[in-house]
């Protein structure tokens, strides 16, 4: 089931796409571009969530009440459901397209474990897979060679008789890079945002040290994807580059206010950012439904 | 310390846990290697060379002392005057004296792929082919290079040694013909598709065969590289996995979808077919004097005689072959993947006798 519906179809792409450009290594980028141009709605889904779920951290009213309610967890839970609601926003919005995507990811993986077959055996269980159409005795085996690299081996670039694993390095700076920008710039101090930045803190590592054993074919699926996710943060303007370029300006989280509107479930869900000066703040909050007290 | 802070230490320390699990280790699928001596039979399989008694299965020794993840052998090692040649999935080349397989003679690190191949021996080299897609010449004596092949693809069949020549199977749709003591290219043999296993040369024609992924058997002349016939065109053959025998003077092979085929290897016109009934990656296996068996990838194992081709007898063997099983006097060796053990034995009669897991 999941060979056929997943790891089957992704395997069958990656060579279709090799036999056109006639490259592995370009055929592994082009993949890892098309499989994030499908999850695309899902990772906009995902950010627009979590931004919503940061505003509201930062919400002085939403913080006034959390502190006023500190020793009484009911009342606390019951009051961030009432503004969860009241700004449109769903506390699973931003793990569930995670949970989605988790699937594709690994059988994206699996499709290129599978088409860098490298032994008679891993040859034969591909030979399996491949549809008809894609005439087998033309694509297999697949060249392995991408620049100075051999994609079935982990990656070094040899300089002097010393092996640097230049594609793990990347893949360790802009997984850093990734994670510094969509780091919100939280002012609670709170355990969960120490946990939530160590976690940010050890994840380029964890990605790094995987591209440095793994094979240079997923490596360069993981700066591939770390490359595209920020050009796609940058470009829906959430981005804080001032994490990483000291001379950009930071952002303030304080003065903003999020408004969501999700009226028609239909329609893909609208979200306005307005920053709201104190004076403007009052009518803003007539627009919202009044709370019972 | 705080609860919190030591949740969240754990936590992390669980993270890395997993991530690294991940990345330990060599990943790759392969069948055990198998080489039959006088006295030994050698098993090549994961982070282990075991060196096991030939008579009844039991382990003599084994290579390296201490297993590691990140140690994987599966090529067959090559044996001779007393060491054992042996090339593994971390790069690395060993010679080991065969009486005590934990002294290490010289050690070869000048690859950057792994080693798949059965090395084979040259005089005074011991030919290597990498799937850094080299082939590597290292001076049997002292453990240095002395001569590199570079080629396109992976290499992963052993090469075949014929006077002061080898003749080595490529992926890239090619067999190359190379001097042995300087590793120059004499002469290249085109195919349709890859060729995985080694070619076979008939002294009595003079003459090599091959067959490749691209559904074709192929003959050409060993001293001049010129192709003879080309057998496929026009005929429903799938693709070739294994070398092809030489059997009462009749090339006999078979094809992935089991089809078993004997040609004349002088015209390649085709003499007889019959089916195995199975898919076959192994290919057939000559029993000298009295047939060959086939051994279909399901673990169907059957002998067929040279007088009937048809299967006079027929065993199943607990697991899934990928290889050709090795003859040596009266028995056949078959190494297997998905089985509670890596090897299992026979006799010419097709009686099972001891078989071998690590665990024994």
């Amino acid at each position: 089931m999941w060979e056929t519906i997943i790891v089957q179809p992704f395997t069958n792409l990656l060579l279709f796409i090799t036999m056109l450009v006639k490259n592995f290594g370009v055929a592994i980028i082009l993949f890892t571009l098309v499989i994030k141009a499908i999850t695309y709605p899902l990772t906009t889904k995902q950010l627009k969530s979590s931004q919503g779920m940061q505003d509201l951290q930062n919400d002085p009213a939403y913080k006034k009440e959390m502190a006023k309610y500190k020793d009484n967890k009911e009342k606390a839970a019951e009051i961030q459901m009432k503004y969860y609601k009241e700004k449109g926003i769903n506390p699973f919005g931003s793990c569930l397209p995670t949970l989605i995507q988790f699937p594709i990811i690994i059988g994206l993986y699996q499709a290129i474990m599978r088409v860098m077959a490298s032994t008679p055996l891993e040859l034969v269980k591909l030979e399996r897979i491949v549809y008809p159409f894609l005439d087998v005795n033309k694509i297999l085996p697949i060249q392995n060679r991408f620049l100075w690299m051999d994609l079935g081996q982990p990656e070094r670039l040899f300089i002097g008789g010393f092996g640097i694993p230049v594609l793990a390095i990347l893949v360790l700076i802009t997984t850093l890079i990734q994670t510094k920008i969509m780091q919100p710039p939280t002012q609670t101090n709170d355990q969960g945002a120490a946990m939530s930045n160590s976690m940010m803190l050890m994840m380029p590592f964890m990605m790094g040290y995987m591209a440095y054993q793994f094979s240079a074919g997923l490596a360069l699926y993981f700066l591939t994807s770390n490359i595209a996710t920020v050009i796609q943060y940058a470009a829906m303007g959430r981005a804080d580059w001032s994490a990483i370029l000291p001379w950009v300006k930071k952002k303030e989280p304080e003065k903003i206010e999020v408004i969501v509107e999700d009226d028609d479930e239909d329609e893909e869900e609208v979200e306005t950012q307005k920053v709201v000066k104190p004076s403007a703040r009052a009518a803003v909050k007539r627009q919202r439904p009044k709370r019972k007290k | 310390m705080n609860k919190k802070i030591l949740r969240l230490l754990a936590l992390l320390v669980l993270a890395g846990a997993i991530l690294t699990g991940c990345a330990a280790g060599i990943r790759a699928e392969s069948t055990p290697g198998v080489t039959v001596t006088d006295d030994y039979v050698y098993v090549a399989y994961m982070s282990n060379l075991y060196q096991l008694d030939r008579f009844n299965g039991l382990q003599v020794s084994s290579f390296p002392e201490k297993a590691s993840a990140n140690l994987a052998m599966y090529a067959a090692p090559a044996v001779e005057d007393g060491f054992v040649y042996i090339g593994d999935l971390a790069n690395d080349f060993h010679k080991l004296t065969e009486g005590n397989l934990t002294q290490q003679v010289w050690n070869f690190e000048g690859a950057r792929g792994w080693y798949q191949a059965k090395p084979a021996l040259s005089e005074n080299l011991v030919i290597a082919p990498s799937t850094d897609r080299n082939i590597y010449a290292i001076d049997i004596a002292t453990g240095s290079q002395v001569w590199v092949y570079r080629g396109e693809f992976a290499f992963i069949a052993e090469p075949v040694v014929v006077e002061d020549k080898l003749i080595v199977s490529a992926q890239d749709h090619h067999v190359f013909v190379l001097d042995s003591k300087t590793g120059e290219e004499i002469y290249r043999v085109e195919t349709k598709g890859a060729v995985l296993a080694p070619p076979l040369y008939d002294p009595e024609t003079d003459m090599v065969f091959f067959g490749s992924l691209g559904r074709e058997m192929v003959a050409f002349d060993f001293r001049t590289g010129e192709v003879k016939w080309i057998y496929g065109e026009g005929t429903d053959l799938e693709t070739i996995w294994a070398t092809p025998i030489m059997l009462d003077n009749q090339l006999v092979f078979t094809d992935k979808n089991g089809k078993i085929i004997a040609l004349d290897p002088e015209t390649g016109a085709e003499l007889w077919q019959t089916s195995a009934g199975g898919t076959v990656i192994a290919g057939v296996t000559l029993v000298e004097d009295q047939g060959f068996l086939v051994a279909r990838e399901d673990g169907t194992m059957s002998f067929y005689s040279s007088a009937t081709q048809s299967g006079d007898w027929t065993v199943t063997v607990p697991g899934k072959i990928y290889r050709k099983p090795v003859i040596d006097g009266d028995q056949i060796f078959v190494s297997v993947i998905d089985a509670d053990a890596l090897i299992y034995t026979y006799n010419l009669t097709g009686v099972p006798a001891w078989s071998f897991s690590p665990s024994n």
